[in-house]
């Protein structure tokens, strides 16, 4: 049983720490706990997203973000991330960009515990100028110019879910994203869920499983735990709290 | 007397991306615009295309309507297969292509979707290189041909398109330009009814070359604008030519109560 009260994941979060959050744009991200990461007084947070969107924008006006690992941030059909933006140009925080593939090839070696992976990139792009964590190097087996990425520490990686058995197995029916890499990574995961579910359902629904019980550190019942982004299938976009937003207001 | 509704830039870029990818061997394709989107469906519905689309939700090949990104999944029907997020990025090594909207493409073929100005503290951030680098073969959809974004020099390389397997295309609304990798530089392959290719030319803020008589692009069946309308029945195909912030807005608002209804009906 691995069920907890959303404000006692609190004294998990300091600051410095590397955050990874999964989700992807504005659909499943786990807003309710990255406001826990707020409120919890965290600052100079080193965060790993893969696409991110309200959780970076939400971070960056608390002021919690030293460095910013992402393939992209945005708020999808709305448009560039404002606070992101802002962020970026003022040369505010510290930016490394990524390819999506090149990305995922990182967790998945942070996830086998290995230091480095080798991945299949365009030769020519800057990336390999603007971020560290991508080298090239001669493969040892066929002399080859390839390319490498660093695996990342990720010390805690937020989630959120569909559904979740109060042991940690956690159902999605929509995409899994990098939600997996992330969980399997991180020295602590937390997942908060639209829903508890009981073992009858599990039983039910074991081919929805998308992560296993043992890379679940602790489980928060957030019903709404995305909003104003979605978390399909149960609910979309709030529309006009983003728009709202873009205009201005608080995200 | 009934008179069919005008033909749209939409319709006209979606039946150009259509031609183009019937001629395609099976293969996985990502579509960043919506027109790009209802194009590969209208070709896999009429066109005997086999183009499979990754769409939101891990569905693999779906064969359902053009939707907003978060809502795509509900309307993906009939998906042949559900691979995930790093399922699709592995098609990367099989013959992925991707086509593409960055927000600049230069004359050496390369693309911008990371920050216009300076990388390090940009003019304006973009919101990230993205798959562009990944992609095993790489097209770009321009839907507004402008010398904003095909410029002589990209502030950024993304990605340099040059060098993959197969000549990139572009698409924009005045027609179709190839990558000609014996002179380095774009070539006019086909233009729609009535540009030229000075006009073309005088949008474009890089040497387009021609070779010969550029081919005119026909205009689109109408028999196949009800196919498109019934792979994109919510027009999304149009939103790729909104522009101003308030008519954007308003446009994805219909769109998005249109979407709302057919969830509930």
């Amino acid at each position: 049983m691995k069920v907890v009260a959303l404000s006692s994941i609190a004294p998990l979060m300091r600051s410095g720490m590397r955050v990874g959050i999964g989700g992807f744009g504005l659909d499943r991200k786990p807003l309710a706990l990255v406001d826990v990461l707020i409120q919890s007084g965290a600052r100079d947070l080193d965060l790993q997203v893969y696409a991110g969107g309200l959780d970076v924008e939400r971070l960056l006006h608390a002021g919690a973000i030293k460095r910013i690992a992402f393939t992209h941030v945005g708020l999808d059909q709305f448009g560039l991330a404002p606070a992101f933006r802002k962020a970026r140009e003022s040369g505010r925080i510290e930016a490394e960009e990524w390819s999506e593939w090149s990305m995922l090839v990182a967790w998945r070696a942070a996830a086998e515990r290995v230091p480095f992976a080798t991945v299949a990139i365009d030769p020519a792009t800057e990336l390999f100028r603007v971020n560290p964590s991508l080298q090239r190097t001669r493969c040892p087996f066929t002399g080859d110019d390839i390319a490498v990425v660093k695996a990342p520490k990720i010390d805690l990686a937020l989630l959120h879910a569909e559904a979740v058995h109060p042991d940690g197995w956690v159902i999605n029916s929509g995409d899994e994203y990098a939600d997996i890499l992330l969980a399997r990574s991180a020295t602590i995961t937390v997942v908060s869920a639209e829903r508890l579910i009981d073992d009858a359902e599990l039983e039910r629904r074991w081919r929805d499983v998308q992560i296993i019980d043992t890379l679940v550190d602790h489980v928060v019942h957030v019903p709404n735990g995305a909003t104003p982004g979605s978390c399909v299938p149960n609910y979309g976009v709030n529309s006009q709290a983003i728009t709202a937003y873009v205009a201005g207001g608080k995200p | 007397m009934t008179t069919s509704p005008p033909i749209t830039q939409g319709d006209l870029l979606a039946w150009t991306i259509a031609r183009w990818a019937a001629g395609l061997p099976r293969m996985t394709t990502f579509a960043a615009s919506a027109a790009a989107t209802a194009g590969l469906r209208l070709a896999q519905e009429r066109l005997g295309g086999k183009p499979a689309l990754w769409g939101h939700g891990g569905a693999y090949d779906p064969r359902g309507e053009v939707a907003l990104y978060q809502r795509a999944q509900l309307f993906n029907r009939k998906p042949h297969a559900r691979i995930g997020l790093p399922g699709a990025l592995e098609t990367m090594s099989h013959g992925n292509r991707l086509l593409a909207t960055p927000a600049q493409v230069d004359g050496a073929a390369n693309a911008n979707l990371s920050a216009i100005g300076n990388w390090a503290t940009p003019k304006v951030a973009m919101g990230g290189a993205r798959g562009l680098p990944d992609a095993a073969e790489i097209h770009f959809v321009l839907p507004m041909h402008s010398v904003r974004q095909l410029v002589k020099r990209v502030d950024f390389i993304s990605t340099a398109a040059a060098n993959r397997r197969a000549p990139p295309c572009l698409f924009t609304e005045l027609g179709v330009m190839q990558w000609w990798p014996q002179r380095g530089a774009w070539r006019l392959k086909e233009r729609h009814a009535g540009v030229t290719l000075a006009h073309i030319q005088e949008r474009t803020g890089f040497t387009v070359l021609a070779e010969g008589e550029v081919p005119e692009i026909p205009p689109v069946p109408q028999e196949l604008i009800a196919v498109l309308n019934q792979v994109d029945p919510r027009r999304m195909r149009d939103l790729d030519f909104v522009t101003g912030t308030a008519q954007r807005q308003q446009a994805m608002t219909d769109i998005e109560t249109a979407e709302a209804e057919a969830c509930r009906s």
